[in-house]
């Protein structure tokens, strides 16, 4: 039994050891975890980014001679010297177009008297066969909206959506479109493309960027 | 002989009384009409409580030409509406209808809608049959 003494001592200090170590081993700090270093609230967008996604370099607003829904013919050179905010829709649109004519109510309602003026609303529709200008016409008077709603015939309305890069499907009374909308500076060059149906304020705080520019 | 009778009857009534079945019940029901009163867009909350899967297969509304179920997808960054025939409300599960998802879909108005009133549309179910549901017209 004694021979053994001394290795059972080895083995049971050895032991307490490992048992104090794993006291300390259990009792540490919590580490950061993989999420924990994942930062998963979005930075704050520096106040000289758009929200938009800014075209770098900006893009020439393409050239365009329409009818606005006043029976005026209006052309891109019409909105040098303003910041314009288009889009495109059509008015028997039932689901997704009426977020969009209640977005630009919202700018329409934030700006006030600069529309019109320093800035312009302008829809261009993607349903020219049903969108005439008098129906366009009425549409503004029934939102009061002030803004342009342009169209044309077909073919020359397939011209404008390829340059705007908008995908058009007409089935029966119903159009699918891509809905995209395009912030222009005054000079004319498309500044910041937006994809889907942002919130209003997207669409005011960059508006104030390039006003304030 | 009578009694196994009774016992048989009692059994039937039970299995009866636990027999899976939805409990539909609709909720939130508003419609958008467009600005020039030719077509709406119906939206709603649809549960179903019950132990048994329902679908929604028709929709009636008396003040247009045509009412469906719809779904606007988001196909390739273009947005379309797609008909949904039959759409799945399955047991304890809860369907919402939305802008820029699923929508009743009221294509020509008889007559223009007044904000503020409420309209029937009458739901119709694969199980549950027919549902009037009052929703309310409203501008946004």
């Amino acid at each position: 039994m004694l021979r053994f003494r001394p290795i059972v001592n080895i083995v049971l200090v050895v032991l307490l050891l490992m048992a104090v170590g794993a006291v300390f081993w259990l009792r540490r700090p919590a580490q950061p975890g993989y999420l924990d270093s994942v930062n998963l609230t979005p930075p704050p967008i520096p106040d000289d980014l758009f929200v938009g996604n800014e075209l770098m370099p900006p893009v020439p607003l393409a050239e365009f001679d329409l009818m606005n829904h006043t029976g005026k013919r209006v052309s891109n050179t019409d909105f040098h010297g303003k910041t314009t905010l288009l889009t495109f829709a059509y008015t028997s649109c039932p689901d997704t177009c009426p977020v969009m004519f209640g977005r630009f109510l919202g700018v329409q309602q934030e700006f006030g008297a600069v529309i019109g003026a320093d800035v312009e609303l302008v829809f261009v529709t993607v349903d020219p066969e049903v969108d005439t200008p008098e129906r366009l016409q009425r549409h503004a008077e029934a939102m009061d909206g002030k803004w342009y709603f342009l169209t044309e015939e077909l073919a020359v309305m397939q011209k404008v959506w390829e340059d705007f890069r908008v995908h058009v499907e007409k089935e029966g009374a119903l159009v699918g479109h891509s809905n995209v909308t395009y912030l222009i500076d005054d000079l004319g060059l498309i500044r910041v493309r937006y994809s889907g149906l942002p919130p209003t304020s997207v669409f005011v705080a960059d508006l104030q960027k390039l006003l304030e520019e | 002989m009578q009694k196994w009778f009774g016992c048989g009857i009692l059994l039937l009534w039970l299995l009866t009384a636990c027999a899976a079945k939805p409990d539909i019940y609709v909720e939130d029901a508003w419609m958008r009409p467009d600005p020039m009163m030719e077509n709406a867009a119906g939206y709603m909350t649809i549960h179903n409580d019950g132990n048994a899967d329902d679908a929604l297969i028709g929709v009636q509304a008396e003040f247009a030409k045509m009412a469906s179920a719809h779904e606007t997808v988001m196909d390739d960054a273009t947005h379309r509406m797609e008909a949904v025939p039959r759409l799945a409300i399955p047991a304890g599960e809860t369907v919402v209808f939305q802008p820029l998802s699923y929508h009743i879909m009221l294509m020509g108005l008889h007559a223009p809608l007044e904000y503020g009133q409420a309209v029937n549309l009458t739901l119709e179910f694969e199980k549950s049959g027919q549902i009037v549901v009052a929703s309310e017209v409203r501008r946004e």
